[in-house]
């Protein structure tokens, strides 16, 4: 397999040569509108074809323990947040390919979701902790995000 | 029927035109021209001769199935600039027809006046400071011209909320509604409706909402006044989801109006809309810049999904990733500051 130049590095190529070349030859306002979403989106695929699999698994761990922690804290009322780990447990990916690891990643979200069901009416730090979590993940969508204006609309 | 968009030419127009102008009245049209934006219809800007008289048109028509980022009600948004143009109170151009059925033009489409004056938003962009803040007025007037419509003269399809509490309680529900209806998780989503219920400001008087209450969807006319368009998402509900959103768009589509000096704008809508400081204020714009983003944003999603599962294929589902990524960051930073401020003021307060 060859993976160097990365993908990163490949399509970045691509967005200089829009840049650069493409984009001077176009006039028309509505194609030079979809050349700025191009741009917008190659610049997110290429964040995440550099982070995916890594942030994927980095959060879900940190999602478990913020889990076990409302579930230790006994915020965890109606067992709803232990039920929802139960069920990441039985889904989880048998390989890093990014299809399987959606599937495992989704139902984490599920366990943050109820996490910060709990942890949101309890306060203190247990709140803080969670709210970190989700603080996390929002910072990387705005990553994987970059500038972004909405293009398009006059 | 058909809700399948077809390019418009001017011999159908002129048909079209023809069908509804006086009896025995000459028609023309030309320079049938496609309009960029509209992210769930297709715009198309032409010129109409009727008995020598000229006069500039848009139609708007539904876009492609396959290809809409935002699914909306055509029949009713016709049904509602129907209504307001008899009303004749709210600034906007007139609608002046429409294809109710698609039969006629490919597509369910409305024609209205085109502005003269062209977009605001081209405008302000251009503009300094000075003329930026003033432009923010201007919007606090608009907005107030707005809301002071007479609902009970709007169609009887648009739903009447039985009070402020059942409102927002709707609204609210449609967020955790929304993230049960998708397929994945949206751990944004839960905390978001967790925090709108737990944090609710002083209720306002119900009435006529534009629904996406911002620049791109504002026009000048002739003599350059501000008049609304893009009537898609009007409903009965908060004239605060107007100012909020309003706001909340100013961080995706630049330049920032409202964010200059919050305050002076919530001063003129008050001046202007006659509503109380407890109602209208910079933390109460800052929720509304939150809680009615969930009906926009309900379409993205969900074309987001359709678009993860291959039902969908439009290039500008896959774009909007990152206005779901600007909307979550910035309904989390709005969250954040009313928590600070409240806090705040209860520091002084003890």
């Amino acid at each position: 397999m060859i993976v160097r130049p990365s993908s990163r590095q490949l399509l970045e190529s691509v967005r200089e040569e829009l840049r650069t070349t493409i984009a001077d030859a176009v006039a028309d306002a509505e194609a030079q509108a979809r050349l700025a979403m191009i741009d917008s989106v190659l610049a997110s695929v290429a964040v995440r074809s550099e982070h995916e699999v890594a942030w994927i698994r980095e959060e879900i761990a940190e999602i478990e323990e913020g889990a076990r922690a409302v579930i230790a804290a006994g915020a965890d009322g109606g067992d709803r947040v232990a039920e929802a780990l139960a069920d990441l447990d039985g889904r989880r990916a048998a390989s890093d390919l990014v299809s399987e690891l959606h599937g495992e990643y989704d139902a984490a979200g599920e366990v943050l979701s109820r996490s910060i069901e709990a942890a949101l009416p309890a306060g203190g730090e247990l709140r803080q902790r969670i709210e970190g979590i989700l603080a996390r993940r929002l910072a990387r969508e705005v990553e994987i995000r970059g500038e972004f204006s909405l293009a398009g609309r006059e | 029927m058909t809700t399948e968009a077809a390019a418009l030419t001017a011999e159908t127009l002129q048909r079209f035109l023809e069908r509804r102008a006086p009896e025995g009245a000459v028609v023309a049209v030309r320079d049938v021209e496609p309009m960029t934006g509209g992210y769930s219809c297709i715009m198309t800007r032409f010129t109409a001769e009727i008995d020598g008289e000229a006069r500039q048109l848009v139609a708007r028509q539904d876009a492609p199935a396959e290809t809409a980022v935002l699914k909306t009600d055509r029949l009713l948004e016709w049904r509602v600039l129907d209504a307001l143009t008899r009303q004749g109170t709210v600034p906007m151009p007139a609608a002046l027809h429409a294809d109710e059925d698609g039969s006629e033009l490919g597509a369910r489409t409305i024609v209205l006046e085109l502005a003269a004056g062209g977009s605001f938003l081209t405008r302000v962009r251009d503009a300094d400071e000075p003329a930026r803040r003033e432009a923010a007025l201007q919007l606090a007037d608009l907005a107030a011209a707005v809301h002071a419509a007479d609902v009970s003269a709007l169609p009887a399809e648009l739903e009447r909320p039985e009070s402020w509490d059942a409102y927002l309680d709707g609204l609210a529900a449609e967020w955790r509604a929304l993230e049960e209806r998708l397929e994945d998780s949206y751990p944004m989503l839960r905390y978001m409706a967790a925090w709108l219920e737990a944090n609710r400001p002083a209720p306002a008087p119900l009435g006529l909402v534009h629904g996406e209450f911002q620049p791109s969807n504002q026009v000048l006319d002739g003599e350059g006044h501000l008049q609304a368009v893009d009537w898609e998402f009007a409903h009965v509900g908060d004239p605060r989801e107007d100012l909020g959103w309003c706001q909340w768009v100013e961080a995706v589509q630049p330049p920032v109006l409202i964010g200059l000096d919050p305050a002076a704008f919530c001063a003129r809508y008050r001046e202007r809309s006659g509503l109380g400081e407890d109602v209208v204020n910079p933390l109460s714009l800052a929720y509304f810049s939150i809680l009615p983003a969930v009906r926009v944003f309900a379409g993205v999603l969900e074309g987001q999904q359709a678009f993860s599962d291959g039902e969908a294929s439009g290039f500008r589902t896959a774009y909007l990733v990152g206005a779901v990524a600007t909307a979550f960051e910035g309904w989390f930073g709005a969250a954040a500051q009313i928590e600070q401020a409240a806090g705040a003021a209860q520091e002084v307060a003890a």
